[in-house]
């Protein structure tokens, strides 16, 4: 093996002793030098910003609200903020009150944030029932005196003068800072918050296009000269009469090109990484891993160049045809793509219903379809928009209606939203299959009768009893269908003024809050299929609420053990409710006895979508990873080997206690969990497009180099080993598809392109006079 | 006496272009032999075939017909190959190296271990005056430095064979003087040495045999003397005698003989030179008797000759025998 050594030391000393190296590594000492200063800082900030307007029409109503106090109507509290905001503001207002005076957002939040440096803003007369609020009443009395206090106080007190305007905080911030300075304004997250972004977004992107693209094109032109000149007529006759073998000359410069490329990978990425580790207190041994993922991607582009090198022997052709390689590849993956989100992501199926035979889902994309057999497809019932998101629907018998509210897609609960209204779809009787009123054509806008305003932030529509409950951050709401009209109009503000306990108990209109206990910002709530027991989950804590009456009593609390930030999805029947946190497994929690009764470790740490129960006491757990798995009272979980099992989508039980699983985009399968059988299927037919892209797109694709792939399998290392979950913030974030399939797929295909590009390239050389 | 190298009935066609694929034969048929311990001399104009047949020796290029044989081993097998020195034509050593890591380069690929190398290196940079110079960079060195070099590399394994491609290109005479000495004295140390070289002078003073080719053949293979006798000129037994100018009648007087020509010496107006067919020794004491007898003076006799370069061109300018 001597030769071949020889061989790859002299490639490493060309490396060394050329000067394209050190102006590499020079600039990657630049770049890191660049980035280094570029840092975060957490801290406690109670400033408004854009996002904190949760409404799209919040601050029109803020400032509608300001105008009228500077004719000094309205309430006091909105009288006492008008009073400290900065006099051109107030002549804006005044402008505004007189002649609607249009005025931008940005103006108001700068007032507002002006506003919450006021020492003297809190009056008892102005807010008098701040004080029943124990975080407001302790920063009464301790007299705030620093700026923050001061800060943290003004803000609770506009947050209680404008509900369902102002998100609430809880004061955590993080900055980015650069030399110390901090850019911009804070993002409404704690380091600890930030960090799985950082790791799943900002690291991935600079992997991506920084190595992923920008190196890579480097390191293919750098590297294009060294077959060709190795094959140069002076030196390659003199290579080629020593006892070395063709092949193996051929694979150890080839092996010295990739040394040459790893050198350079080696300096940026161990740079990247202490970066991230002092300065993001990020030690992410993934970026490490990254190493020699990144030169084995590499590797698939310079196959490409070094069998190119070594037909035509000219660098630029190398160059030439690699990138045209990259070209196709990159075409036939944006095609693949666009087919896949189209036909694939956006149609499969997110949530799955059954009314009597008629079976309904709703889609990736929002859109509520229900199953025409006749025509053997899913049939639009309502289509609404990109990034719109369907709550329920929830089918009332009684009222032969279903109910169903859209409103915006916010991922992570990051954002503005646009305060849902709640949809009917009193027709088609879904009770009745004669009824056809809606099978040849969608339901319209026109068709649907308006509901009332939701309460803020809707999360779930969920059946309850002859009616439906509505869950958000601030409790459980029951829908009053009996409720007039003109009530259900100021609903959605009665209800959240209700649920800080400021409202009149009869001033209900559309919603009755149902819980009582303070308990805001849930993660998740379960609720028994009797309607009995309500269960929920926040921030570590799970706690239970049974029937009293006609109303719910909490039964008791019980820390769970888990990290605060963690979501956790519930579901539970009357006696045992199952707790799934996101990325561990699931515990089985005795709800009259308040104890966990074990931990399920058959299923494993997963990120679980949904956990429902039947009246025959199954519990059904649906991970992200598409298993369905059943309990009988939290015994042992069981994985039915049924159809559809491990591509499961979504699952509902039926009155019949049936399962019905959504799988595999859109079919759909209805289970006998007592036989173990399938008892229905439900198989759309293929349209063109579809059949194009299963019989055409997908096999081209699939035969198809992916060296782009492998930055899904970095994506995947710069998870930590132990943090391999979704990022979920808040529950809908479960319900997103889970794209990362196999993270090592694009390994294997890629080694076998590189192999086979090796091995032409070796039986080239054998073949060929030199 | 071992063959060194063997050929036999070797071709070797080249096919050019992607869509319209032209054929040239480079090599055709040719038979060769070289005894171990000699200096074979390949002799030929370009694009003779010349380099093709090293190439094929070393296993670079894949024969159509014919086998090739190199110290009893298959040509270009890694045995052989590891029992050859070779020195290509226009060498190009990598930029990075200097003369001395390119040494240990070499010698490493030609599996010698680097204390191997180490106890050659003075000995060969001596040897190939680059004694002083072997750390500079070879991008700094003249055609003649790397000329030496690749000397070097190729003498560093010690091999039984060295196939040398135009060595002494690019040397000063100083320089081919050494090389010559040096080939001779690996002739003396039992090494064949086969030398592919344009320099006729240079072959006919080192080397044992040479061979002509031309067109891809072999027109010519034996020692120097056997060429020249083999030449027609050299058959036909031409005596050159030198006579006054001022002698007349000379095809009366040598009628008896077949005179060639009679045609004024260059640059000597007194002189006249008389080529006469004389194959023997008896007619050229006859033609010096008459002569004698007829009063006249000899000034200078002697038999004809050919030089190599001579029988080069007459052996390269000859129509190939498929064309005759």
């Amino acid at each position: 093996m001597r030769p071949y050594f020889a061989v790859l030391y002299d490639s490493f000393l060309e490396s060394v002793k050329s000067k394209v190296l050190w102006i590499l590594l020079g600039a990657w000492t630049l770049v890191l030098a660049g980035l280094f200063p570029l840092s975060l800082t957490s801290g406690e900030s109670y400033k408004i910003a854009w996002r904190t307007l949760s409404g799209e029409n919040s601050a029109k109503l803020i400032m509608d609200k300001l105008a009228l106090a500077s004719a000094g109507k309205g309430s006091q509290s909105d009288r006492a903020i008008y009073a400290k905001l900065p006099n051109e503001f107030q002549r804006l207002m005044q402008q505004r009150q007189a002649g609607d005076r249009k005025i931008v957002k940005g103006l108001l939040v700068e007032a507002l944030n002006k506003v919450l440096l006021e020492k003297d803003l809190y009056t008892p007369e102005a807010w008098p029932k701040a004080v029943r609020r124990k975080e407001i009443k302790e920063l009464i009395d301790k007299e705030p005196k620093s700026d923050l206090d001061i800060e943290k106080l003004n803000r609770k007190l506009l947050d209680l003068s404008f509900p369902g305007q102002l998100s609430s905080t809880d004061g955590q911030a993080t900055w980015f800072t650069y030399l110390g300075i901090k850019l911009g304004q804070p993002l409404p997250l704690s380091l600890d918050s930030m960090r799985p972004f950082i790791e799943r977004g900002f690291f991935p992107l600079v992997m991506r296009i920084g190595l992923g693209m920008i190196a890579m094109l480097i390191a293919i032109v750098i590297t294009s000269s060294m077959i060709p000149d190795m094959f140069q007529a002076g030196s390659m006759h003199l290579l080629l009469s020593k006892p070395i073998s063709r092949s193996l000359l051929f694979l150890t410069k080839f092996a010295g090109g990739c040394i040459f490329v790893a050198i350079n990978i080696v300096y940026l990425l161990v740079g990247l990484y202490f970066y991230a580790g002092i300065q993001l207190r990020i030690w992410n041994e993934g970026i490490l891993w990254c190493v020699p993922l990144f030169v084995f991607m590499f590797m698939v582009y310079y196959a490409v160049s070094a069998l190119t090198g070594l037909i035509w022997k000219n660098p630029i052709i190398c160059v030439v045809v690699t990138a045209c390689f990259w070209g196709v590849c990159f075409t036939i993956g944006l095609i693949q793509f666009f087919f896949n989100i189209t036909l694939n992501t956006n149609q499969q199926s997110q949530k799955i219903f059954a009314v009597y035979d008629t079976v309904l889902t709703v889609n990736q994309q929002g859109s509520l379809h229900y199953w025409n057999s006749a025509a053997r497809t899913w049939q639009v019932a309502y289509g609404v928009g990109d990034q719109e998101q369907i709550l329920g629907p929830v089918w009332i018998e009684s009222q032969k209606s279903l109910y169903f509210a859209r409103m915006d897609k916010t991922p992570f609960g990051i954002g503005p939203r646009q305060d849902p209204r709640m949809s009917f779809a009193r027709t088609p009787d879904l009770a009745d299959p004669s009824d056809t009123t809606f099978t040849s054509k969608p339901w319209e806008d026109s068709r649907l009768d308006s509901g009332p305003e939701m309460p803020s932030r809707p999360k779930q529509m969920l059946p309850w009893k002859d009616s439906l409950v509505v869950f958000n951050e601030e409790g459980l709401f029951e829908y009053d269908a009996n409720s007039s009209n003109d009530e259900k109009q100021f609903a959605g503000v009665t209800s959240v003024l209700k649920s800080f306990g400021l409202g009149s108990d009869k001033a209900i209109a559309g919603f009755n809050q149902i819980l009582k206990a303070e308990f805001p910002k849930p993660s998740d709530i379960g609720i028994a299929p009797s309607f009995q027991t309500i269960v929920a989950y926040r921030k570590g804590e799970f706690v239970a609420w049974k029937a009293k009456g006609e109303s719910m009593a909490e039964t008791g609390r019980l820390p769970l053990g888990f990290e605060k930030d963690l979501v956790a999805v519930v579901g539970c029947n009357d006696r045992f409710a199952i707790v799934c946190p996101n990325g561990k497994p699931p515990v089985v929690v005795d709800i009259n006895e308040m104890k966990i009764v074990r931990t399920m470790d058959e299923i494993g740490p997963k990120s679980v979508k949904q956990v429902l129960a039947d009246k025959n006491d199954n519990l059904a757990i649906l991970d992200r990873d598409g298993d369905v798995w059943v309990t009988n009272n939290g015994e042992t979980a069981k994985r039915p080997a049924l159809s559809g099992q491990g591509n499961a989508l979504a699952m509902c039980f039926t009155k019949e206690n049936l399962l019905w699983v959504a799988h595999s985009v859109k079919n759909a399968d209805c289970w006998s969990l007592s036989e173990q059988k399938v008892t229905q299927s439900i198989r759309p037919k293929l349209s063109v497009l579809e059949m194009v892209y299963r019989y055409v797109v997908n096999p081209f694709y699939l035969a198809n180099p992916k060296p782009a792939a492998v930055n899904e399998t970095i994506e995947y290392m710069l998870q930590k080993p132990n943090n391999k979950s979704s990022i979920a913030l808040d529950r809908v974030d479960l319900e997103n598809p889970k794209e990362e399939l196999d993270p090592w797929q694009p390994i294997w295909s890629n080694t076998v392109f590189v192999v086979v590009m090796l091995a032409i390239s070796c039986w080239y050389l054998y073949r060929q006079d030199l | 006496m071992a063959r060194a190298i063997y050929v036999n009935q070797l071709s070797k066609v080249y096919t050019e272009g992607l869509l319209f694929r032209r054929k040239h034969k480079a090599l055709r048929e040719v038979n060769l032999e070289v005894k171990s311990g000699e200096v074979f001399g390949l002799l030929g104009p370009n694009g003779a075939g010349k380099t093709t047949l090293i190439k094929i020796l070393l296993g670079i290029l894949h024969p159509n017909q014919g086998k090739a044989s190199v110290l009893d081993m298959e040509a270009g097998s890694k045995a052989a190959r590891r029992r050859i020195g070779y020195l290509p034509e226009n060498l190009i050593f990598p930029r990075h190296h200097t003369g001395r890591s390119a040494l240990y380069f070499y010698g490493r690929l030609s599996e010698l271990s680097d204390s191997q190398i180490a106890a050659k290196e003075h000995e060969l940079f001596d040897l190939v005056d680059l004694t002083g110079r072997q750390h500079e960079p070879v991008r700094r060195y003249s055609k003649g430095m790397r000329q030496r070099l690749g000397l070097a590399q190729a003498l560093l394994h010690d091999p039984d064979l060295l196939i040398l491609d135009e060595p002494t290109d690019g040397l000063d005479p100083m320089g081919r003087s050494q090389i010559r000495d040096l080939l001779s004295r690996l002739k003396e140390r039992g090494k064949t040495v086969f030398l592919n070289s344009h320099i006729l002078q240079e072959v006919e003073l080192i080397c044992d045999r040479v061979a002509v080719m031309a067109l891809g053949e072999l027109r010519g293979m034996g020692t120097i003397d056997q060429l020249i006798q083999q030449n027609p000129m050299a058959q036909r037994g031409t005596v050159h005698v030198d006579v006054p100018s001022s002698t007349n009648n000379i095809e009366t007087i040598l009628a008896e003989f077949q005179i060639q020509a009679i045609k004024p010496i260059v640059n000597n107006e007194v002189l006249t030179r008389i080529e006469i067919a004389a194959p023997h020794q008896a007619d050229v004491d006859k033609v010096v008797d008459i002569l004698r007898q007829n009063q006249i003076g000899i000034v200078r006799l002697e038999r004809y000759r050919p030089s190599l370069e001579q029988v080069f061109m007459s052996i390269v300018g000859s129509a190939p025998p498929h064309l005759r």
